[in-house]
């Protein structure tokens, strides 16, 4: 892009810094970050982690998360809550009996993971994806139908307004 | 045991993972239905529990705690504490309507539980709702806690769409104790069918039953529903609060091969105002409930999204468009709509084009708020006027300092969602399709008659506009030589309580419980063996 530099390791080092900003997020990034999004939307708090207490296996797709108020975790819990899950989970096993159980481990404690292919069970009864519709393209800043595909991150978008809102926004967020 | 005493012999539990529905058998409504929920707000150290947040005077900026995930119970110490509040209170209920067969409880309607008198649980049965495909290591916390720390008697743990089922088809359960069924589902009792069952077939009873259909029904429309009916045969949906399930069922019985799930519910349509809201206007991250109260009053279900939403657009002549006043703490506690603007008036006005959209009446401004508001105008003018300044302030009129939320084509994009989940990026298919694919599952002879009787139950049947698109949608896809009838019970969340009121009052009821003694002698865990 710009020549400028003398030897050619610099030139390589610049030239890695403007493409990481601009580089297209690949297919299964993209993929990653929708479905995190869809996690989210089991959330009882906006800043609950996947896995709470910190037992079950928990997705590790908080790279889409925004880091942010750690303030709001302290006052979270009952009367004890430490940052580290390790702490946390000692003090609640042997103070109240009961150990909480993610979602994701009782899934996996329940074996429906390698059941075999005929049996009827939780993920078994998962609908399929849909055969009348296509998916709908809608503006991912102001809702109405757009025409538009952002180019780094696929998100849609209707008008170089929102565009300008999405660059500055959700774009971003997907630098790893 | 099975007849002990007079009065309520079991208390009748809908479990649900958005709210818990408290009442006693026999009864037609439950006594009590509040959040399954804590709720502690942010920097107090107040926490509500359960039913207490029934009480509370603001909703804004909680921290939620829920016991499920995903519909199933994950935090058993959690949700013990909301069940022992939720006895407490169905036992201040009880005593202060009538005095029967209960432990007098004294206290009722203070927000702090250690007043109240707890329900003796030891008189009672405990009837139980569970999802659907429930876990054996939830089932058997759940058997620990009912037995071990409340001491129920005897207890009754199945899925929900069983007594849904129960409710529709009203048919007496044959004496199968739960345990000994060898069903895909654990812990569904089978319903005697053409044997021991007395069927409501006539389709007038049905509609006595849940109302209007969702279209008028034609003579081959009575005809489909009366086969159904007879067949003991349909499909069940419901649409809760953490995943729509479409439940087919044949001869009184859940059809557990054809079971279908799609993985949206009245949590993630909340979450996902929310995360539109907070992106588009104002950040509303930390106001779960409150979101879910915007919800609840203001969404719908659109019968044509694209065309609903050329027309909310421009905003400032929206017909969708809806302004929220927020609570501020002070006066306003509650939040509430404001009037549609003249601009938006003139535009509805000459064809009247609201598309039909019974959005319920807005919760409008609230009295006292106007009164105060009029007080300061009072004021205000007055100490205008000793200044010998012009207050321009109107009575009434807007405080400067109200913070309004424009809610425009969220109000109905985001229950969107139920009916095209690829729109929100979920490869699944919506409500209809749903149907579709547990009919498809079931032995295709079946079809006919799965399709004369859909019912919709679960607490997103109630959004507006909900049965009309569910049965134009599905009647699209529905060969055209299958009738199809959808009805729409009046109370679609209450639908499970009411058939487990009503099976609990049954005489089988007494034959399916698992006791507190067979629990003690056989030990928790895995029942079917």
């Amino acid at each position: 892009m710009f020549n400028q530099g003398s030897g050619p390791t610099r030139r390589e080092t610049r030239s890695r810094k403007v493409s990481q900003r601009m580089a297209v997020v690949d297919e299964s990034t993209r993929q990653q970050a929708a479905q995190s999004r869809l996690d989210a939307l089991e959330n009882d708090n906006p800043d609950d982690a996947p896995d709470p207490f910190g037992l079950g296996a928990g997705d590790e797709d908080d790279e889409f998360v925004m880091e942010e108020s750690e303030e709001d975790e302290v006052d979270v819990g009952r009367k004890t809550r430490r940052r580290k899950p390790a702490a946390k989970r000692r003090t609640r096993g042997a103070g109240e009996g009961r150990a909480v159980k993610s979602f994701q481990r009782l899934v996996e404690e329940s074996g429906m993971l390698d059941a075999p292919a005929g049996d009827v069970n939780y993920l078994s009864a998962a609908a399929g994806p849909s055969v009348f519709y296509v998916p709908r393209k809608f503006c991912s800043v102001c809702g109405f139908l757009s025409s538009y595909t952002c180019s780094r991150c696929g998100s849609k978008y209707c008008s170089r307004k929102c565009f300008t809102v999405h660059t500055e926004t959700r774009c971003l967020k997907f630098m790893a | 045991m099975q007849q002990s005493q007079g009065g309520h012999q079991v208390v009748v539990m809908d479990n649900g993972a958005g709210s818990i529905k408290l009442g006693f058998e026999g009864e037609a409504t439950p006594r009590l239905v509040f959040p399954n929920c804590t709720a502690k707000p942010k920097g107090e150290r107040q926490l509500y529990v359960g039913d207490a947040l029934l009480e509370a005077r603001e909703l804004g900026g909680m921290v939620l705690r829920r016991p499920h995930d995903r519909g199933f119970m994950v935090n058993y110490d959690l949700e013990r504490d909301i069940w022992q509040r939720g006895f407490a209170s169905l036992a201040a209920a009880a005593a202060a309507g009538q005095l029967q067969g209960m432990g007098s409880g004294p206290g009722g309607g203070s927000s702090s539980s250690k007043s109240k008198a707890a329900l003796d649980c030891r008189a009672y049965s405990l009837l139980l709702t569970e999802p659907l495909f429930n876990f054996d290591a939830v089932r058997a916390a759940t058997e620990e806690i009912v037995f071990e720390e409340f001491g129920f008697n005897s207890l009754l743990a199945a899925p929900a769409p069983f007594f849904s089922l129960h409710h529709i088809c009203n048919i007496p359960v044959t004496a199968q104790p739960a345990p000994q069924q060898p069903l895909s589902i654990p812990g569904v009792p089978a319903a005697a069918g053409s044997a021991g069952g007395q069927v409501i077939d006539s389709a007038e009873a049905a509609l006595a039953t849940y109302g209007a259909p969702v279209r008028a029904l034609s003579a081959a429309g009575v005809a489909a529903l009366t086969a159904a009916k007879a067949a003991g045969a349909g499909v069940i949906i419901d649409a809760g609060f953490s995943a729509a399930y479409a439940v087919p069922f044949f001869d009184g019985q859940l059809l557990p091969d054809g079971v279908r799930r799609l993985g949206l519910g009245g949590k993630a349509l909340t979450n996902l105002l929310k995360e539109t809201v907070s992106y588009r206007s104002l950040n509303m991250a930390d106001e779960g409930l409150l979101m879910e109260r915007l919800k609840d009053q203001l969404c719908w279900v659109s019968q044509d999204a694209v065309a609903d939403l050329h027309r909310s657009n421009p905003l400032n002549r929206s017909p969708h468009r809806r302004d929220v006043v927020l609570p501020d703490g002070v006066h306003n506690l509650r939040g509430y709509v404001n009037p549609p603007t003249a601009e938006v008036v003139a535009a509805l006005s000459p064809g009247g084009k609201h598309h039909g959209i019974a959005t319920g009446p807005w919760p409008a401004k609230p009295q006292h708020i106007i009164d105060v508001e009029k007080k300061e105008a009072a004021e205000r003018a007055a100490a205008g006027a000793a200044e010998g300044g012009s207050s321009k302030q109107r009575a009434g009129g807007p405080s400067v300092s109200d913070q309004v939320l424009q809610l425009n084509n969220e109000l109905f994009m985001v229950p969107e969602a139920l009916f095209r989940p690829s729109d929100i990026g979920l490869q699944q298919a919506g409500m209809a399709e749903v149907v579709m694919q547990a009919v498809a599952a079931c032995p295709p002879g079946l079809a006919p008659l799965l399709y004369g009787q859909v019912v919709l139950t679960g607490g997103c049947c109630n959004l507006p506009g909900f049965a009309a698109r569910f049965e134009c949608e599905l009647r699209t896809m529905v060969p055209s030589d299958f009738e199809l009838v959808v009805l729409a019970p009046q109370e679609p969340e209450l639908t499970a309580w009411q058939g487990a009121s009503a099976f609990a009052a049954g005489d089988n009821y007494w034959q399916c419980v698992r006791t507190k003694q067979q629990y003690e002698e056989q030990g928790g865990g895995r029942r079917d063996r």
